[in-house]
């Protein structure tokens, strides 16, 4: 019995990111048929932009990347209980340093150029995330508010860079020079905007999985994540498993920089992202922090982009606004489903807790299903010293739900 | 650098300051209460645009202030069903609400605002304070401004002193510093938690109002262009205090100002850089300078 | 000292609970409580940590409501839904955590309180009400400061002021010298005497025998939530109290008690701690100069009420916490400057007081947190990446081999009942084979078996040479297990006893507080 209800809740917190995306896409409709416009045809138009031909798919690929791989890198930050809500930023200064290695860089010849290009755009996102890294690690501030400013530090930065001594000649918009083909992310289907960038996403899903779940360097990352005090009384070094889990997220936001400056657009220029960096920290949600998830909910933010510069060009005209429209919501949504669930869990929780007082528990405990830990928690000198304090039980399990 | 430079910098510096300091009041009023508001910018945003539509619909710029205000409370409510009633991350529900502003605002930029007829509205006419605004040097920037300007600043004050002054206040600072002990004392925390932020969110449309109905008479696409990031971190800056966020504001507004009247000074610092200003010393303050004030112990915790 | 709570009037009964009963998950936290207060008397409630003080305090003041039950102010049945209930009713409450604004001033803070209460007052008066209250009762507290910046006695003081500014009849405080130094502690029981010399009710939970004796007028003593006594303080004593409180513990299993082992005390101590000192953050130090040894093959008990300073000083010696001065010498080897890593590398096990918090990743699984203090050794990895098949043998072994009821090695680790996830801890820490064992509550809300089982655990390891030091508020415990006892209290060592001849009645006077005879 306990079972199956345990079963259901598994069974719904899966199906919560579904549900809020069909959820979004009928408000969005609702909100396209308000405003003149025939939901249907939109749907239709951005699906066959999307999925309808070997082209459709290869855009969607090709916008999933850029989207996918700063994902990765929140998702790795989110697992050491950190809010890398900079990507955006460590995305621009990764550009920044491959746009700087494929064009005023050694002459190498391919794929040797193309590879330092993107090995130095994840090296600057790495230092540009190990900022708030180290801020927190060693005096205590916030990674939120650090991480967020220095997006736009970035990007002013880039804006001079490409208006100013790195603008290409008769340019008309800031824009630097085309790089080199060396150092070129080269076409993978031809006929299709793929190119090689899509095998640095594949690789760096791979290598996240990786990193977390078989390394040890990952294992500390959880388990500070999990549990950062214990973890220091256990002897991990919390300020190093900072300091690297954002220097790590940071590299991969950089890589999807470089590949975007050596792949989709050939140089750097001003505007380069249109958000991903921050839509990634929708996809890391929306993907429940699982390398694959991550890489599901990017194709449907990929495909959502590819159909939405569909509808642009399509008879109806639907603004193509309605893509972020459809995005956000979906991600509210999900939050929302989230709140739900954890209330219907606490629910089930506390029922059970209840069931166990009242049957009494067999003599020798058996496994997990007598699950109490007995009267009272340990309680210590720092912590709310007299455990049956109910008032401050009760306080502590509010706490203890915070983000 | 002529004194009727140094005049028209300061004029653009104030006015540029109004918008800023709506939004910006409004998050230190929120911060206090433990709330915080990422979307500060998508929800100026949404008030640029709403005041613009109201304008247009209803004929009548101050109508267009309470839309912006409508608006702004409509995301800020957004923001509180998911975090304060789902207490969902409030981190993620910001950046998520600045995406959605921005995408709803574009797609009623077409659909709503598409004609360019819509899309144009009178602005508010400067009120001009005999005697004062001849000055010499400040007369014209402090006191020869539109009314929405006046009120922005006029709010500091009113803003410190419920803060500072009103059981309201002192409620609203126990509950993000110390939500359970506020609780304890009787304080209904969820209740405050709401008006904080509603408050924020109507300030903040109001920002973003003051940026389209006072100034540019019209809505552009991304018309803030992250002016709610910068009040957020004016809000830092200031250390969660309304005269250090007033502080913040007028230095980055004169930044600001002073890279649109670069020329006039002869000066060549890429506008970028000031443009960074304003994030760079916010990151420094926090970063180097030992702190006197600190953000409140509950902020973006969930209660 | 005098006693300051002496002939004072004892009226009718202002407030009075009658078969008051609260149940939690897993526990019955007040079984069928009956208790009386009078105008004018200081009410003692007394118990050991966990005795349903707290939960039954807490239902008088509306936190929780009781299942079953009554109770009546001056003979009226009433429910008391709140705080606001509560302060409507007169009662005051004046919880062991402060419950100020520290970024307020005491003006403010007042203020909040009163606003709270539902009886705000002009922000001008607010200076002058503080003065008067200050003066009448000795409290001596400045408006215009910060909370945060006071001294804790201070904030204690604030706390006072802020109950009596809504003018109660009933005022309860919960444990409120266990933060204050002896000078404080004294200075706050003069005032609690003039606020019952003021015809207050005053109810003051404490574990303090001695404090209790002085203050009190009367006495009830609550033991696993249900109430065992109410004396007149004029007529008992410290020596029925600690009885009272701790329970007859004369039946001690004679068996458990250890064979006094190869004379330990000649061997070189394995572990020993000098003069350790770690000074407090505005408030009392937490450990006031701590000597100690214990030889290899000898379990050593650290006794004491909760906040003695037994779990700090376990922290110190693990790296867990600094300390001001002194030293720790493990194989006589100084410890100062080591990681925590570097003295599990030394030989030293960790078995920390909060398993769950301190001890444990809930969220790892329990193989995972068997490895995670083997990072870097190459029993779990090679060249840093997991050897996960190994680490999977070893969790199998280490789960057998400590009889850990767990489906598999994969589970994880927050779905264990209590008992388990010790075991695991244990398992963890003892799988290095450490010289010195440092275990703080290490049965604490454990069953019988897994009590049991990590008892035996301990004494094989000291058959096997190991150095234990045991901290527990549980003297059954440290009787059956240990070979000497040490008293602490207040951050010192207040008393040693061998186990073979110490009393919990001795023991028990010890830790409330009591100096030894």
């Amino acid at each position: 019995m306990i079972n199956r209800q345990r079963l259901r809740l598994q069974g719904v917190s899966l199906a919560i990111p579904v549900l809020s995306v069909f959820l979004a896409l009928a408000v969005a409709a609702a909100l396209l048929r308000a405003s003149g416009s025939n939901p249907i045809a939109a749907y239709q138009d951005m699906i066959s932009s999307a999925v309808g031909s070997p082209f459709a798919l290869g855009t969607t690929l090709v916008k999933a990347v850029p989207r996918l791989l700063p994902a990765l890198g929140i998702a790795i930050a989110l697992r050491a209980g950190l809010w890398n809500i900079g990507a955006e930023g460590q995305l621009y200064i990764g550009a920044l340093a491959a746009a700087g290695v494929a064009l005023y860089g050694p002459a190498l010849s391919f794929p040797f150029g193309a590879a330092l290009a993107l090995v130095a755009a994840m090296a600057a996102g790495a230092l540009w995330g190990a900022i708030p890294g180290v801020l927190r690690a060693f005096r205590g501030i916030n990674e939120v508010i650090i991480s967020l400013m220095l997006v736009y530090v970035a990007i002013q930065l880039v804006n001079y860079i490409v208006e100013g001594p790195w603008l290409a000649p008769h340019s008309t918009f800031p824009a630097t020079s085309i790089v080199a083909n060396a150092f070129r992310l080269p076409i993978l289907v031809p006929g299709t905007l793929v190119n090689a960038g899509l095998i640095v996403a594949l690789v760096a899903v791979v290598v996240t999985w990786f990193l977390i779940s078989r390394t040890s360097w990952g294992l500390r990352v959880r388990s500070v994540g999990a549990n950062e005090r214990g973890s220091r009384v256990l002897g991990v070094r919390v300020s190093g498993v900072v300091v690297s889990a954002m220097a790590v997220s940071g590299a991969l936001a950089g890589l999807a920089g470089g590949v975007e400056v050596l792949g989709t657009r050939g140089r750097l220029l001003e505007g380069l992202s249109s958000n991903y960096g921050f839509e990634a920290i929708a996809i890391a949600l929306l993907g429940r922090l699982n390398p694959l998830g991550i890489v599901a909910a990017s194709l449907l933010f990929g495909a959502l982009d590819a159909g939405g510069a569909g509808l642009q060009t399509a008879a109806q005209g639907t603004p193509a606004a309605i893509v972020p429209i459809v995005e956000a919501l979906a991600v509210v949504f999900l939050l929302i489903g989230l709140g739900i669930f954890e209330r219907m869990r606490a629910r089930q929780l506390a029922a059970d807790a209840l069931r166990r007082s009242v049957v009494p528990a067999p003599a020798d405990e058996s496994a997990a299903e007598s699950g109490t830990t007995g009267p009272r928690p340990p309680a210590t000198g720092r912590r709310h010293p007299d455990a049956d304090d109910a008032t401050t039980a009760l306080l502590t399990a509010r706490k203890a739900e915070g983000p | 650098m002529t004194s009727s430079s140094i005049s028209l910098l300061l004029v653009a510096a104030i006015s540029l300051a109004a918008p800023l300091l709506y939004a910006a009041l409004g998050e230190t009023i929120s911060e206090n209460a433990g709330v915080i508001n990422i979307q500060l910018e998508g929800m100026m945003l949404v008030g640029a645009f709403t005041g613009v539509y109201g304008a247009h619909v209803f004929h009548s710029t101050w109508l267009g202030f309470l839309c912006a205000v409508a608006g702004g409370v409509a995301l800020a409510a957004v923001h509180g069903v998911a975090c304060l009633v789902f207490r969902a991350n409030q981190i993620v529900s910001g950046v998520v609400l600045n995406i959605l502003a921005l995408g709803a605002t574009s797609y009623g930029l077409v659909v709503l605002l598409g004609s360019s007829a819509g899309n144009s509205v009178p602005t508010l006419a400067r009120v001009r304070i005999p005697l004062l605004s001849s000055i010499p040097v400040i007369g014209p920037a402090l006191f020869d401004q539109n009314v929405m300007v006046y009120v922005a600043f006029l709010l500091v004050p009113v803003v410190w002193w419920v803060l500072r002054r009103t059981g309201f206040g002192l409620a609203l600072q126990a509950v993000g510093e110390r939500p359970q002990a506020a609780s304890s004392l009787g304080v209904a925390v969820a209740r405050m938690r709401w008006l904080a932020l509603l408050i924020c969110g109507a300030l903040a449309g109001l920002g973003g109002g003051q940026l389209t109905l006072a100034g540019l008479g019209a809505f552009t696409q991304n018309v803030t262009a992250g002016r709610g990031f910068i009040a957020l971190a004016a809000v830092v800056f200031g250390g969660w205090r309304p005269w250090g966020v007033l502080g913040a504001i007028l230095l980055f507004s004169t930044a600001d100002a002073f890279q649109i009247r670069a020329q006039a000074f002869g000066a060549h610092i890429p506008y970028q850089f000031l443009a960074m200003l304003p994030y760079l010393v916010t990151i420094l303050a926090l970063a180097v300078l030992v702190r006197r004030r600190r953000a409140p112990s509950a902020l973006g915790v969930n209660v | 000292m005098s006693r300051v709570g002496s002939g004072r009037p004892h009226g009718p009964a202002l407030i009075a609970l009658e078969g008051v009963t609260k149940a939690y998950p897993g526990v019955l936290a007040c079984d069928s409580v009956d208790l009386d207060l009078r105008a004018g008397e200081v009410h003692a409630l007394l118990g050991e940590n966990g005795a349903g003080k707290s939960t039954l305090v807490g239902l008088l003041f509306g936190l929780q409501q009781p299942d079953s039950g009554r109770i009546r102010v001056e003979g009226a049945e009433v429910r008391v839904r709140g705080p606001r209930d509560a302060a409507a009713l007169g009662i005051g409450f004046v919880q062991q955590h402060f419950s100020s604004i520290p970024t307020l001033t005491v003006g403010e803070n007042l203020a909040l309180a009163l606003q709270g209460a539902g009886r705000p007052i002009p922000r001008r008066t607010v200076p002058a009400r503080i003065q008067e209250l200050s003066a009448r009762y000795g409290l001596g507290v400045e408006p215009h400061r910060p909370v945060g910046q006071l001294s804790v006695s201070g904030q204690q003081r604030v706390e006072l002021l802020k109950a009596l500014a809504v003018e109660p009849r009933v005022l309860i405080l919960d444990e409120p010298s266990s933060l204050l130094g002896p000078q404080e502690a004294e200075e706050l029981l003069e005032i609690l005497g003039r606020m019952a010399g003021d015809g207050l009710a005053i109810l003051l939970i404490s574990h303090k025998l001695e404090e209790v004796l002085r203050v009190s007028d009367r006495v009830t003593v609550l033991r696993r939530g249900r109430k065992v006594a109410t004396v007149e303080t004029a007529s008992t004593s410290e020596h029925e109290l600690g009885r009272l409180m701790v329970g007859d513990l004369a039946t001690v299993q004679e068996a458990g008690r250890p064979a006094a082992a190869a004379s330990p005390s000649d061997a070189p101590p394995r572990l020993s701690i000098e003069d350790l000192t770690v000074a407090g953050d505005r408030k009392a130090d937490v450990l006031r100069g701590v000597s100690l040894s214990v030889s290899a093959g000898e379990i050593v008990g650290l006794a004491g009420l909760e906040g003695s300073g037994q779990v700090e000083l376990i922290e110190v010696v693990a790296g867990v916490r600094t300390a001001t001065s002194g030293r720790v010498l493990s194989g006589g080897v100084p410890m100062a400057g080591r990681s925590i890593r570097e003295r599990q590398q030394a030989g030293i096990a960790h078995i920390p007081a909060d398993r769950r918090n301190d001890g444990l990743v809930g969220g790892l699984s329990v193989s995972e947190n068997l490895s995670l203090t083997e990072l870097g050794g190459g029993k779990c990895t090679h060249f840093g990446l997991l050897r996960k098949r190994e680490m999977t043998r070893r969790a199998q072994e280490l789960i057998a081999r400590y009889d850990i009821r767990v489906g598999g090695p994969a589970a994880l680790v927050s779905t264990l009942s209590g008992g388990n996830q010790q075991k695991v801890v244990l398992a963890r820490e003892l799988s290095r084979d450490p010289e010195v064992i440092l275990c703080a509550y290490p049965t604490w809300g454990l069953d019988f078996a897994a009590t049991s089982a990590v008892h035996a655990e301990l004494r094989r390891r000291r058959a096997e040479g190991a150095a234990v030091l045991v901290a527990s508020v549980d003297l059954d415990e440290l009787l059956a297990i240990c070979d000497r006892i040490l008293v602490m209290q207040g951050g010192r060592i207040v008393g040693e006893v061998s186990s073979s001849n110490a009393t919990a009645e001795g023991i028990g006077r010890l830790m409330g507080g009591v100096e030894a005879a």
